[in-house]
């Protein structure tokens, strides 16, 4: 009895591999064939949301079928990912990537998270937005040098952020350790609460994005002392880089879409033309620079340099401060 | 009999709650606690809430003990219950297989089976309650498949 | 700041259009249905309704939101009164007199009333918005860490007054406050009691815990109880027009409620939700009847159904004024301007004075089109409990389910719903209140959060809470608030004791 059992179910796997095996010569005829889905760990109408549904509007022509946003908000785009993770890896589920899955990977406080290198496949990255600061429109402080003479002179200023959960934390972090200096890191649940403290007086500067802060810059409450990007930005002309003012510091949080890992090539390749195409496009481009969402485009050997970096980046980072995940 | 367990309801609230709290007990030693200046760190606030707990739970559990009033039952079981143990008891379970359907067989199908069972166990005319089954899935269709645009697979 | 004329001549003609009327219409009947569904909120509905304004004008986009985010805040009273499963958790504390009030047969003077107080609250707020947003939002942004914590708390205070047993409404509460720790610590980051699952880094979805302890809990334990049809004369929908004495009556808690709704709206990241419920507990203070509270008095739903309507204009005042997002409603309403290439802000106010005149309108209509359907509608809305409760109870579970699935489209809330709506029943059978539970679980982030932080910027100093004149007054207050009813009982009782040696 029991024999026969694992006979049947011998025949019925070998049946089932040879038939899968035979799958993707099938599936290497077209692609598209149906709807195509993005996963946004981010609810609707926020940032991270309106710029994937500008990407998925552009990858459509492209694709000849049509791309539909899915919002799955939590855990910073961690759920998201997770569902999309599982999914069959045919193309039809897409996910986005952001910066700081890298940092949850490694941040011992983190329960879950996805490793980026080998649990999905990436698609092309799209978009880097500058970190920039933002301090008090009466601050004695014009530029970054300025700022870390004065934090160097007063140290413990306090500065607003995110958790130790999210990236504009470990970009103080990083700041202070390049620059030598001592700030008090104040989390906020998220960068429009800590630009609202630091124009109330709780806070000495705000790491934000210059899209972020530019209604309070244009309130004449705060002001942004520069951004991280290798150039100004298009839409903010008069927002000084770090570079300029001697001090170099490339950082920021990117977005990448990626898929399921194991995806075949020919639907990888498909994508990434469409990614690419859809970067390219007027209507992409005219969108991020009206919005000052930072210009980046990576295909994916780029793009996986770039993971790698980012990958030791990170893991040196919580090394130093000692917020390492054991075992990592 | 039934008095009995009414006034045990106390003990048995007790006891449920220092059994979870356990687990939040056992869960909270690998928080970590902070200096003032830092915050006071992620143990701070669940330490104290556990404490607080624990210290209710037992005091209702004592109460439920040996403080027993005797309560008069203001609403004592008169009226007429149509269904009988079972059904009640079916019913109640019924939600769970339905988050369970829901997961595996989609919105619409799930709510159908759903709408249908409930509505035969509660003894509705097999006719009428297919009737109400389907309209009330054909609008749930209406607003959230094609209206809303959710995902109702 | 625009003066009245203004705002007309600006606003009017782009609103005065057959297709921004007709779109301000649907917004409110959407905004009212989705608020009464259990489940949906009226967040989930501007996210729903967002990419739909693609293809609009920005006036538009707003004609359809703005009414959408009022209605949906007056909706949410319609079921917690007739069903006592709150729409929204801004009509939480709704469900206290007005499901009384409509057991005893009353539930066309409960719909009429709590249509007429967020009508009063949302036309208040909407005057505040049109006229002092930019000073109001001046105000607001020196509000810290520390005022919030001291709001907190206050409304905290409450939680042991609203049980008939303490101990069980403590237990509860606190049973509330340990929930919301679970998922990732906003200060450090650090995961707690997740258990492994990513569904949980966010913390138990809100709507997921609501609607399993009021819709689902309510349900299983009508069945698990054994569904009796409810005698006529609770069945009876009375008179719907409000009645003009208990307006008058409670004029006083309508204004306390205004201003406590105007002050909680205009905190980031708080809202109707917390409005209610510290105008509540306010109210459980120092309102005149308040050891009524609860049994189904115009005074509780004057003081939820103004003071959460109140907050809707000013939640989005730093919003207009500065371009804060201060809650999720106001990020959704910043995503449609970012939509329409247009960023909120002082600035908006010199390129698109129109735009901003006619929100201001828009603001305005959504409030005289939910009262007047809201009115009209009641007597309709009420039939609802004509229907047989064996029919009733099993579509109204569809739609919790489905509610609580399409806020973030998770089996996993589902089954979240699911398990709360077995603690919900578990609670009824033991007697243990529901209210102070979610209270605890909606306040508790607040108080850990800004606590925590609070002490971080004072350098570890607990007496960084005196330091600020708001929040030393408003924690003084607070600590006075909440210890008054006991002084003033402990007086009376030492009165009625010396009357009775005399």
């Amino acid at each position: 009895m029991g024999r026969k059992l694992v006979l049947i179910g011998l025949v019925l796997m070998i049946t089932l591999s040879l038939w899968a095996a035979g799958q993707p010569e099938l599936k290497k005829v077209s692609f598209p064939e149906k709807t195509i889905e993005i996963y946004v760990g981010f609810a609707a109408g926020g940032g991270t949301d309106i710029l994937a549904r500008q990407l998925a509007r552009n990858m459509e022509p492209v694709l000849g079928k049509s791309v539909v946003i899915v919002n799955k908000n939590g855990g910073g785009g961690l759920i998201a990912l997770k569902e999309m993770a599982v999914k069959p890896a045919d193309g039809y589920t897409l996910g986005l990537l952001l910066g700081n899955q890298f940092l949850q990977k490694y941040y011992k406080g983190s329960d879950t998270w996805i490793d980026p290198m080998t649990e999905v496949t990436l698609l092309g990255v799209f978009n880097q937005d500058p970190w920039g600061i933002a301090v008090k429109a009466d601050a004695p402080f014009n530029n970054i040098t300025e700022f870390i003479e004065y934090a160097k002179k007063n140290p413990g200023l306090r500065v607003g952020a995110g958790s130790p959960g999210t990236l504009y934390y470990w970009t103080w972090e990083a700041l202070m350790e390049a620059a030598g200096i001592k700030l008090t890191i104040v989390p906020f649940g998220g960068t429009a609460l800590s630009l609202t403290a630091l124009a109330g007086g709780e806070l000495s500067a705000a790491g934000a994005s210059p899209s972020e802060a530019d209604s309070l810059v244009s309130a004449k409450l705060v002001k942004m002392i520069g951004v991280s990007s290798e150039e100004r930005l298009a839409a903010f002309p008069n927002v000084r880089t770090f570079r300029e003012d001697g001090f170099d510091l490339v950082i920021g949080p990117w977005r990448a879409l990626v898929g399921p890992k194991g995806m075949p090539t020919e639907i990888v390749k498909i994508l990434e033309k469409a990614v690419r195409d859809a970067y390219y496009s007027d209507a992409f481009q005219t969108f991020i620079k009206e919005q000052g969402f930072g210009p980046l485009y990576l295909d994916t050997v780029e793009g996986f340099e770039f993971f790698k970096q980012e990958d030791t980046f990170f893991r040196e980072i919580m090394k130093k401060s000692g917020e390492l995940r054991g075992g990592m | 009999m039934a008095l009995r367990i009414r006034y045990n309801s106390d003990v048995v609230t007790g006891a449920i709650v220092l059994c979870v709290v356990g687990i939040g007990w056992y869960r909270v030693r690998t928080i970590p606690f902070q200096g003032l200046q830092a915050g006071l760190g992620p143990a701070f606030f669940p330490t104290i809430l556990l404490t607080i707990v624990t210290f209710l739970a037992i005091i209702l559990l004592l109460k439920g003990l040996f403080f027993v009033k005797k309560v008069v039952k203001s609403e004592s079981r008169t009226e007429e219950v149509e269904q009988s143990l079972l059904v009640r008891i079916l019913l109640t379970s019924l939600f769970l297989a339905y988050a369970f359907l829901f997961k595996y067989l989609g919105v619409l199908i799930s709510s159908g089976i759903f709408l249908l069972v409930a509505f035969l166990l509660l003894r509705i005319k097999p006719t009428i309650a297919l009737i109400i089954t389907i309209i009330t899935v054909g609008l749930v269709y209406l607003v959230f498949g094609l209206l809303f645009r959710l995902n109702l697979f | 700041m625009f003066t009245l004329k203004e705002i007309l001549n600006l606003g009017l003609p782009l609103v005065l259009d057959g297709g921004v009327l007709l779109l301000a219409l649907a917004g409110t009947l959407v905004g009212m249905f989705i608020g009464a569904m259990p489940g949906l909120t009226g967040v989930m509905a501007m996210s729903i309704l967002i990419p739909l304004t693609y293809t609009m004008s920005p006036t538009e986009a707003f004609a359809l939101l703005l009414p959408t985010y009022v209605a949906s805040t007056y909706g949410g009273s319609i079921s917690a009164i007739l069903l006592n499963i709150p729409g929204t958790g801004a009509a939480i504390m709704t469900t206290l007199d007005g499901h009384p009030m409509a057991l005893r047969g009353e539930a066309g003077r409960a719909l009429g009333l709590s249509c007429t107080y967020s009508f009063i609250g949302g036309i208040v707020s909407g005057l505040f918005l049109a006229f002092l947003a930019p000073i109001l939002a001046l105000w607001a942004i020196k509000l810290g860490s520390r005022e919030f914590f001291a709001v907190a708390v206050f409304g905290l205070g409450i939680i042991a007054y609203i049980s008939p047993s303490i101990l069980k409404g403590l237990l509860a509460g606190s049973i509330g406050l340990l929930l919301a720790t679970v998922g990732m610590d906003p200060i450090s980051g650090y995961s707690r009691f997740l258990f492994g699952r990513a569904e949980l880094t966010g913390g138990l979805e809100f709507v997921a815990v609501m609607i399993g302890l009021f819709g689902v809990g309510e349900i299983m334990f009508v069945f698990a109880k054994g569904v009796v049809e409810r005698p006529r004369v609770q069945r009876e929908i009375g008179l719907t027009l409000p009645n003009l004495k208990d307006l008058i009556k409670t004029i006083p808690t309508t204004i306390r409620s205004i201003i406590v709704g105007l002050f909680v709206g205009i905190i980031p990241a708080s809202g109707p939700t917390i409005a209610s419920v510290t105008a509540y507990g306010l109210e459980k203070r120092v309102g005149k009847r308040r050891d009524l509270l609860g049994t189904g008095i115009a005074e509780g739903l004057s003081a939820a159904e103004t003071a959460n309507n109140a907050a809707t204009g000013a939640a989005i005042v730093p919003m207009i004024a500065l371009g804060i997002p201060g809650d999720a409603v106001t990020a959704i309403l910043i995503g449609a301007f970012m939509l329409h290439g247009l960023r909120p802000g002082p600035a908006m106010f010199i390129s698109n004075p129109d735009i901003i005149s006619g929100i201001f309108i828009l603001f305005m209509l959504g409030n005289v089109l939910f009262f007047i359907i809201g009115l009209f509608g009641a007597k309709w809305f009420a039939k609802i409990l004509d229907t047989p409760q064996k029919i009733l109870l099993p579509i109204v579970t569809v739609f919790c389910f489905i509610g609580t699935y399409a806020v973030r489209t998770s089996m996993f809330d589902v089954f979240v719903a699911v398990v709360f709506g077995f603690i919900g029943l578990l609670m009824r059978r033991a007697g243990i209140p529901i209210a102070p539970m979610i209270l605890g679980f909606i306040l508790g982030p607040i108080v850990e959060d800004n606590l925590r932080r609070s002490l971080i910027i004072g350098g570890g100093n607990v007496l960084t809470f005196l330091e600020r004149p708001v929040s030393a007054v408003l924690l003084v207050l607070t600590i006075l608030l909440i210890l008054s009813p006991s002084i003033l009982s402990v007086l009376v009782k030492k009165k009625i004791k010396v009357n009775i040696h005399d």
